[in-house]
């Protein structure tokens, strides 16, 4: 018989270790912006349709499909449901449109770049676009 | 990496990049693709583009050590083959990137239609309709039309105790947002008094209970109180650090009644006094998140026509001066719900001289979600209103009345909802008999 360097199991031990592992491994996000004088503690009400405005420029908040759940985690504190309903009920009562949805980083820091006042996030870290924070 | 291998990379990079070409190039016939189709396609088309990066820096790297850069690389006039390879790609990944705009651009086109449907079965002790019905069909759209410009239009089909299929245009405005402390609005919206008027509107599904208090009914469904308006609205906030400062302001037609039912003067007024009023609220953040008060006034001559012998005409029976003091207090935290408004009516009869009458209106709720889909709930309204006003006298659904509610609320999901609730109300001063029922209602919104 055939001496392997590693035992088989061992092997097959660390494989399902590491796999469960990555299941519970929460990414970055990168909250980006098209221009700054955006401050992070503003982001929840940005994101909730509270803030429209900096300055004079209206802000254009934009979902990410691909980071959506840790963003509102990290970010926002609450989950997609939640965020879904204070949504419908926001548009509902007050004809507010709630954020597009894109569905990848390239997408969404396509958009930012191109779009005055878009606020969105990424999981991958963004360039030449303005970053507001990391979570 | 010996010659023919590296040709034979290059190949295959080169027929990738082929297909990315001729995939990015017919871009403008994927307008009538539908937006799946050009996630997929996208999707596809950023994986080639990834590997393709991939083997070119794998290339590199193996024939260009980083420690030794070539001078020959950096000043020869023509681009390698490698080079050429790098700008295609950058090529396609702003064609992509174009593409991807374009995908989004369709998708701003579109109008999402939004909506809520509900159906329902009653009993009833007294002469009110028994069995199954169908309820409503709501839509509403929120037409995205520029940056600042906002606009709202609820269609409502509602099924009336008859059994006819009634339309109305419940809401229809249109607004301009000059800064988040300010948005007006032009059209017909829901007056802005208390909390749950603009709060549930003709939502079914989001409302916690099968049936408003009756008091704040709609005008075609018993409510006393003007709920819907045609005018001007005014509405904002100013944060502060511990919550926001909300207010609305209006004037508008106010309404009329017209046998009995008060009608919001959609087309014009038609006693050139207008409406006026104002809501001024607190929304505590913090450890106080989901406690709102407020303050609310309502004013406005309301007049109430009779018919004549002819259908066909009505005159004026009577001139009132609805004057409507409110206040509320509501606490939704994430396991409760606790909804309280109190209306207070200094109604002044305009003609006849019977002066200056006293009522007054309250409900009280109180719910606690046991579960994430289970909420059980009470409410407690009472409506005391005098009858020698001729605002109150002249109304169908003039009359004081207590009403005790016990309901419990279910969640299938997020979009579905189904209630059950037990009513018992009791009349005070008109010949109506009092009345048990039994409600079930299936509420969904799209």
């Amino acid at each position: 018989m055939k001496n392997y360097p590693f035992n088989s199991w061992k092997v097959l031990t660390a494989a399902t270790l590491l796999f469960i592992l990555s299941q519970f491994a929460i990414a970055d996000v990168y909250v980006i912006a098209n221009t700054g004088g955006i401050s992070d503690a503003d982001l929840r009400d940005i994101f909730l349709g509270e803030k429209q405005f900096s300055g004079a420029l209206k802000l254009i908040p934009i979902d990410n499909s691909a980071a959506q759940e840790e963003f509102l985690s990290k970010v926002i504190k609450v989950d997609v449901t939640k965020y879904n309903a204070t949504w419908t009920k926001k548009s509902f009562r007050d004809g507010a449109t709630p954020p597009a949805v894109k569905s990848n980083d390239l997408e969404v820091i396509s958009y930012v770049k191109s779009t005055p006042g878009a606020v969105a996030y990424v999981n991958s870290e963004p360039k030449g676009v303005v970053l507001i924070k990391k979570f | 990496m010996s010659h023919s291998k590296k040709n034979s990379v290059l190949a295959k990079s080169i027929c990738r990049l082929s297909f990315l070409v001729i995939f990015a190039s017919s871009a403008p016939s994927f307008a009538t693709m539908t937006n799946e189709e050009l996630q997929a396609k996208l999707e596809q088309a950023l994986n080639e583009i990834a590997q393709l990066k991939a083997e070119v820096k794998a290339q590199q790297a193996k024939e260009k050590p980083p420690s030794e850069p070539t001078m020959s690389t950096v000043a020869s006039p023509v681009a390698s083959p490698e080079q050429q390879e790098s700008q295609r790609i950058s090529v396609l990944e702003n064609q992509i990137t174009q593409l991807s705009q374009h995908s989004n651009s369709a998708a701003d086109t579109g109008l999402p239609i939004h909506g809520f449907i509900d159906v329902g079965l009653a009993h009833s002790s007294d002469q009110q309709p028994n069995g199954a019905s169908i309820s409503k069909l709501d839509f509403y759209l929120t037409p995205s039309i520029g940056g600042r410009i906002k606009s709202l239009v609820e269609l409502n089909f509602e099924v009336s105790s008859t059994g006819e299929v009634g339309t109305d245009l419940e809401r229809m405005q249109l607004g301009y947002t000059f800064s988040d402390e300010l948005t007006l609005w032009l059209g017909r919206f829901h007056t802005p008094y208390g909390y749950w008027n603009t709060a549930y509107h003709h939502g079914a599904q989001i409302q916690p209970t099968i049936l408003r208090p009756q008091f704040l009914d709609f005008e075609d469904s018993g409510g006393i109180i003007p709920a819907h308006n045609v005018g001007l609205w005014a509405t904002g906030g100013f944060k502060t650090s511990d919550g926001k400062f909300t207010y609305d302001l209006i004037i508008a037609n106010g309404p009329r009644i017209v046998g009995g039912i008060l009608d919001p003067n959609l087309a014009s007024d038609d006693n050139h006094s207008a409406m006026v009023g104002a809501n001024i609220g607190y929304e505590f953040n913090h450890t106080l998140e989901g406690l709102k008060i407020g303050l609310d006034w309502l004013k406005g001559d309301v007049n109430s026509y009779d018919y004549t012998n002819n259908e066909n005409k009505f005159f004026n029976a009577t001139q009132n001066e609805l004057n409507m003091l409110g206040t509320y207090l509501v606490y939704l935290p994430d396991d409760w719900e606790f909804l309280n408004e109190y209306y207070y009516f200094n109604n002044k009869n305009l003609i006849g001289g019977s002066g200056t009458h006293h009522s007054w209106a309250a409900y009280s709720q109180l719910g606690f979600h046991v579960t994430t889909v289970w909420t059980p709930y009470v409410r407690w309204e009472k409506a005391k209103l005098d009858q020698s006003d001729n605002y109150f006298y002249t109304q169908e659904s003039g009359q004081s009345y207590d009403r005790s509610i016990i309901g419990a609320r279910y969640d299938i999901n997020p979009k579905a909802t189904l209630k059950f609730e037990l009513l018992q109300t009791n009349y005070n001063d008109r010949d109506v008999h009092d009345d048990n029922e039994i409600l079930f209602q299936y509420a969904v919104r799209f």
